[in-house]
């Protein structure tokens, strides 16, 4: 069996259920709860009007909470199947700033159903017989996170844990909720807790092996039918009388043979089944802290990724993760083409160094004046202005037109369009907004979207009224990674024109660009006539001198010399985004910084240069 | 007092005092269970709350989460304890005649009226078993006519009953004190609620809304 992955049962419940060591603390820790929270507004509104919880809603908010943890999902029928009505009740009292002893007084006479279902609930908060499963889980969230913060982060990117210190860490933070725990009065065995047994010692473990227990209890029938009474013993503290309990039940299997073969072959077959171990946890909690337990028995760490920050599990000594980002790209494959991508272009860099020297001799005033820019240009090349980009004004119609489309898809969702799809198609619609006001997106781009999204709001109704799954409308463009700011090779948003009607989308991008190339001239021009006039009004340009946007300041070039790997990829950054047309055709999806340099005087500048020289 | 239904009035100012005998009959025991499983866990006052808030909801401590079942209130499945019902019934009935004290538009009930309302109430099943209750109509009416304080709504004739009647709940055990306790306070809080109800439901009646009522009363 895979050691990564442990099986766990609850009460009330014959099945198994599966965690899987890290992947399901990743998963929980990153779940997104809003489609869950929208639900449960929505069935409040609709319970509000109509006096009952929409039954409908609710049981599809109970699938999406579920889908967070596995313990959820196997308590979603017991411990968590009022967990529509807390959050609807966490919703109230957030929004009309109250109580829940207000809230309670309110619905202390109740005029409906949901009036009625508001005030059991909270009644059963304050005796004690319930707790607000949906704060708990928003908790218990942050618990995780902070719990893996502990435990994994580490001050210097790239430190290497030791498995003492990782267990040091936690013990340490297990130990701070005992001690606050203890000081408060709440002794252990109140908390969370997890059993280990095996399926015949589960507590319904008569119904888990079920076909071997029949058999069994055929055999003691008689017996059994004269035994005493035990359920009485159910609603008392039996803490201190649990083996003379056990025993009782012994003596009536205590002269039990073993079966013959072909019995003890049939319970065989259904005990391999099981696994061998099951682990017994009486809340989400101590799921949580089982996670870290056998994370760190079985030394499956977490990292932070150096490049999106988020938790990892660390399989290598690789500290990038292999998350799809949204540049479409693994972290982990993101880092390494630009690692490649710096490599060469670093290499290009130093030959270019070489070529300057040989090229003037001496680089004073004089030389610089008659400088040939030609000679210098695959250093140019290398580091080309940033792009300047203009919002796009979007007309109100046009943004009518959207939200309109959104408001339409979004009642639909699960009665004509998958919940993931329309997911997908509102990240996209996302995007193209943001696009838009960073002038990485055209209007018509956006209006062919538009359209686009009519198409599927037609075919959504369509299959709503039919009460069928809408029919796949013809996607013009992928949409299957969402685009964002960078988030293709053109750093432009990926629309229907740039995927399927290739030529017209390469010239509407083409002009953009030779306009925004335009610009840059214009501006590197202004600010390379105004840069040279303030260092020295014989010096019109000098070599090398890059010149970028208003606030970026003027510097000599000095060729790139990296420490590290590190330093090479920052400096990589800055030359992507910097590049010429082909290059940023072929450059990373990386995000753009303007280059902070700062002015040297003339001295300064060309002082270590001098030195080589001498 | 002239209602524009008189015979729809009485019926629904009856039904409200039967319903409200019940509801202090049904709350008694819901409060009995309480001392079972959840003495430490459920409020007395956040009960008291409940019952006199739905003076007329028989099962409104439900929501409080309390069940009432052979296990909870094995003690009050006895035959001589259900007699309990019918003697509250009865013992609010017996003080219909505070009633002429009500006025609704300087108007109050007459002695024809009350009478027929107690009759009424009679009528659907309460009962002064074994005469547990000293009190009767015309004694209270008689009080109410000289203008004299009547006797404060106790519980005293319910202790008495228990005493002599329902063995089970007169041993003395944690559950059975709690349980007289409770009615000590519950008795004189539920008939002053009760009053403010039925009062309510007197103005209802004498609104011009009256259609409107009847379809929800009867």
């Amino acid at each position: 069996m895979d050691n990564s992955i442990v099986k766990f049962a609850v009460y009330d419940n014959t099945n198994f259920y599966k965690i899987e060591l890290s992947r399901t603390l990743l998963h929980f820790t990153e779940f997104d709860f809003t489609y869950f929270w929208e639900q449960c507004i929505e069935a409040g509104k609709t319970a509000r009007k109509t006096g009952r919880l929409p039954q409908n809603i609710v049981t599809g908010a109970k699938a999406a909470v579920g889908r967070a943890h596995p313990y959820i999902e196997a308590c979603i029928g017991t411990d968590y199947s009022e967990i529509v009505l807390d959050c609807i009740i966490e919703y109230i009292c957030h929004s009309e700033r109250i109580g829940l002893e207000e809230l309670w007084a309110r619905c202390i006479s109740p005029k409906n159903p949901y009036e009625e279902a508001i005030f059991r609930r909270i009644s059963e908060y304050k005796a004690n017989r319930a707790m607000n499963r949906w704060t708990s889980i928003v908790r218990l969230q942050e618990y995780a996170k902070n719990k893996m913060t502990f435990i994994f982060d580490t001050d210097d990117i790239g430190t290497i844990l030791s498995d003492d210190t990782v267990r040091a860490r936690k013990e340490y933070f297990d130990l701070a909720l005992s001690v606050a725990a203890n000081e408060l009065g709440c002794s252990g065995n109140l908390l969370p807790s997890v059993k280990l047994l095996t399926p015949a010692t589960l507590p319904n473990s008569a119904f888990v092996v079920g076909k071997v227990s029949k058999s069994i209890y055929r055999r003691f029938a008689d017996e059994l039918a004269e035994g005493r009474d035990l359920s009485a013993m159910e609603k008392r503290d039996c803490s201190k009388i649990r083996d003379q309990l056990a025993m009782e039940a012994y003596s009536y299997v205590k002269n039990m043979t073993r079966p013959n073969e072909i019995e003890m072959n049939f319970a065989l077959e259904a005990i391999r089944e099981n696994p061998a171990e099951i682990y017994y946890p009486d809340s989400l909690k101590a799921v949580i802290d089982l996670e870290f337990e056998l994370m760190v028995r079985d030394k499956i760490y977490m990292r932070k990724c150096e490049n999106c920050g988020r938790f990892f599990t660390a399989l290598d000594d690789n500290t990038r993760c292999d998350r799809v980002n949204s540049s479409g790209k693994t972290c982990r494959r993101q880092y390494e083409e630009l690692v490649e991508s710096i490599s060469a272009k670093a290499g290009g860099a130093r030959d270019a160094h070489e070529a300057i020297p040989q090229a003037d001799g001496n680089l004073s005033a004089e030389n610089l004046e008659t400088a040939n820019i030609t000679e210098i240009s695959p250093v140019s090349s290398l580091i080309p202005p940033p792009e300047v980009r203009e919002p796009v004004a979007v007309p109100k119609e046009t943004e009518k037109r959207a939200q309109k489309l959104y408001n339409a898809l979004y009642k639909r969702v699960n009665k004509g369009i998958d919940e993931n799809e329309f997911k997908e198609w509102s990240q996209y619609l996302s995007n193209m907004k943001r696009n838009l006001k960073l002038g990485e997106a055209s209007l018509k781009q956006y209006e062919e979207f538009l359209d686009y999204s009519d198409r599927l709001c037609k075919e959504v109704k369509l299959a709503s009224k039919n009460k069928t799954v809408h029919a796949p409308v013809e996607k013009p463009y992928d949409m299957s990674i969402p685009a964002g700011k960078n988030g293709n090779d053109t750093g432009k948003t990926e629309t229907p024109a740039e995927t399927d009607e290739n030529e017209t989308a390469n010239e509407i991008s083409e002009e953009e660009f030779v306009e925004i190339a335009e610009l840059s001239e214009k501006i590197e021009k202004k600010h390379a006539e105004k840069a040279a006039s303030e260092a020295s009004p014989k010096v019109p340009q000098v070599e090398g001198t890059v010149v970028s946007s208003d606030n970026v300041k003027v510097k000599p070039f000095t060729p790139q010399a990296f420490d590290s790997l590190y330093d090479a990829m920052q400096a990589g950054n800055d030359d992507d985004e910097d590049g010429d047309e082909s290059s940023k055709k072929q450059s990373k999806p990386v995000e753009i910084k303007k280059p902070k340099w700062e002015r040297l005087s003339r001295e300064e500048a060309f002082k270590d240069n001098d030195k080589d020289d001498e | 007092m002239l209602f524009i239904n008189e015979a729809a009035a009485i019926n629904g100012l009856a039904d409200t005092i039967i319903k409200g005998g019940v509801s202090l009959y049904n709350a008694m025991k819901y409060i009995y269970s309480i001392a079972e499983d959840d003495f430490y866990n459920i409020s007395i006052k956040d009960s008291f709350k409940v019952v006199l808030n739905n003076i007329t909801d028989t099962d409104c401590l439900q929501g409080l989460g309390l069940h009432i079942d052979e296990r909870t209130c094995a003690e009050m499945q006895s035959e001589a304890y259900n007699h309990v019902l019918s003697l509250m019934v009865y013992s609010l009935a017996v003080r219909i005649p505070t009633l002429k004290n009500v006025k609704i538009n300087d108007e109050n009930m007459t002695d024809d009226q009350l009478y027929r309302l107690y009759n009424a109430v009679m009528e659907k099943g309460a009962e002064n078993y074994k005469d547990i209750i000293s009190e009767t109509f015309l004694e209270t009416k008689y009080l109410v006519r000289k203008g004299k304080k009547l006797q404060p709504f106790t519980a005293d004739w319910y202790k008495t009953y228990i005493y002599t009647n329902v063995p089970e709940l007169a041993e003395i055990t944690n559950k059975n004190m709690f349980l007289l306790g409770f009615a000590d306070v519950l008795f004189a809080m539920f008939y002053s609620c009760l009053e403010e109800e039925i009062r309510n439901k007197m103005t209802e009646y004498t609104a011009d809304n009256l259609s409107e009522v009847e379809g929800k009363q009867l």
